[in-house]
């Protein structure tokens, strides 16, 4: 196990690393700012503090730090699911559609929701530790707020990029499997399990970034269809040459 | 416990409805239609501008001619001049095939990352399309313009088709830098 958790502990800061450097690429330099502030803090503020402190500090100290980071990470995902949001292509269709009040609406239920969970006393009442109900109240909320925009974009028939699909996907499912993963260590209380299982999910999650970011995919974005022009040069030449053929039989057959 | 346990089911839940949603496939890999608009400004293409392609494959007045044996002659000549421009087009669709592929070239050097896979795939693609093409030269000689009916249209969209892998460079490049780059392309080739 040890050689797992050794293999986590450098898979992680490697795949950070090269999600830094692919979204600082030219083509990708300050499009997703919010995720490059969110990879940054993961590896500077957690995975390099951590690698410090586990050396340096008790073991009490150890967890202590753990935890406190865990919390600001846990905010800091916020920023994770605002640039999924400001990429979503709903935000052009809300505009440009005023009339239509379902993707409002939608939202409004959206933001109820998290809110809903946010507030949700009874979890901090149930667990035996308020950071365990805390990760799995915001993790919800989190979880809701990038599932139902992709669940609009679906039901609405729009696309999104390729970029923007892995980022909220993998997102997506490492929180869903977080939730599940901090509400099963509250009810077993096996370390060893959570141990393992959190880092790996953790792991998965910036693999697929990597994977889903590797090359830039602009966003589209509605465009007007321009077929009809070709349709009527096509026209304008199957008139113009029925025209001729008519004037050639007449000549021919005077 | 029950609000544990329900976490937990939501949790899972959620977690397969992300998974579910994997599967679905609304990904749009490049704006195709908006960049492969900007292809056909930026890139002149001559070959493909041309709408009356049909016109060439079309025998109806050449067997109008032939019924009258007095216009015979004129119906070889319009046989032969029809035979020359199907030639001059197919010459001019290569012509547009070649400017596709340095364009997308140009595109990878100004920033347009592909995988090897996808530089070879478009590659491959390149080439099969021109030897369509020296291969719809080859009947045009052979059997005449009229052999082109069917061949004339397909050979056009495939060659439509090909400045499409120029527009997926061109996707991966930002949009400010579109007017720049097109400028740099005219500038080389003047």
């Amino acid at each position: 196990m040890g050689i797992y958790y050794d293999f986590l502990s450098a898979l992680g800061p490697m795949l950070e690393v090269c999600l830094v450097w692919r979204l600082l690429r030219k083509e990708m330099r300050w499009r997703y700012p919010y995720l490059l502030a969110y990879v940054v803090f993961c590896l500077f503020g957690t995975e390099l503090v951590l690698l410090v402190t586990r050396r340096i500090l008790t073991e009490y100290s150890y967890q202590v730090i753990y935890w406190r980071l865990e919390i600001v990470g846990l905010l800091f995902r916020f920023a994770v699911v605002w640039e999924i949001l400001r990429h979503t292509p709903l935000r052009f269709q809300m505009s440009s559609r005023r009339t239509s009040p379902r993707p409002g609406l939608a939202a409004g239920w959206a933001g109820g929701i998290a809110i809903t969970a946010l507030i949700w006393w009874r979890a901090y009442l149930s667990f035996h530790s308020h950071l365990l109900a805390l990760e799995c109240s915001l993790g919800l909320a989190q979880t809701v707020l990038v599932l139902v925009p992709l669940l609009l974009i679906r039901w609405r028939g729009l696309s999104i990029s390729r970029n923007l699909w892995g980022l909220a996907l993998g997102f997506g499912a490492y929180i869903s499997t977080d939730i599940l993963h901090f509400a099963l260590f509250d009810i077993s209380q096996s370390s060893t399990y959570f141990r393992a299982a959190v880092p790996t999910t953790f792991g998965l999650m910036l693999a697929f970034w990597t994977w889903a970011l590797w090359n830039y995919a602009p966003d589209p974005r509605p465009v007007p269809a321009r077929e009809e022009a070709g349709a009527e040069d096509l026209d304008w030449w199957t008139v113009r040459w029925e025209q001729a053929r008519t004037a050639a039989r007449k000549v021919a057959n005077p | 416990m029950t609000v544990i346990i329900s976490f937990a089911v939501l949790g899972f839940l959620l977690l397969c409805s992300f998974l579910f949603i994997g599967f679905w496939d609304f990904t749009a890999e490049a704006e195709e239609s908006v960049a492969a608009d900007a292809v056909k400004q930026m890139v002149k293409l001559e070959g493909l501008a041309f709408p009356g392609t049909v016109v060439f494959a079309d025998d109806s007045d050449y067997r109008l001619l032939l019924t009258r044996p007095e216009l015979r002659g004129t119906a070889r000549k319009l046989r032969r001049s029809r035979r020359e421009l199907s030639l001059a087009w197919i010459a001019m669709l290569r012509t547009d095939l070649k400017s596709l592929y340095r364009f997308r070239r140009f595109l990878v050097e100004h920033g347009a990352s592909a995988g090897l896979g996808e530089e070879l795939k478009i590659a491959g693609a390149f080439l099969l399309t021109f030897l369509l093409l020296e291969w719809g030269e080859l009947v045009v000689r052979i059997a005449g313009p009229y052999a082109m009916r069917s061949m004339g249209r397909r050979v056009r969209a495939v060659v439509d088709l090909m400045s499409y892998a120029p527009a997926l460079a061109l996707s991966r490049i930002p949009r400010s830098s579109w007017p720049e780059l097109q400028q740099s392309w005219a500038g080389g080739r003047a």
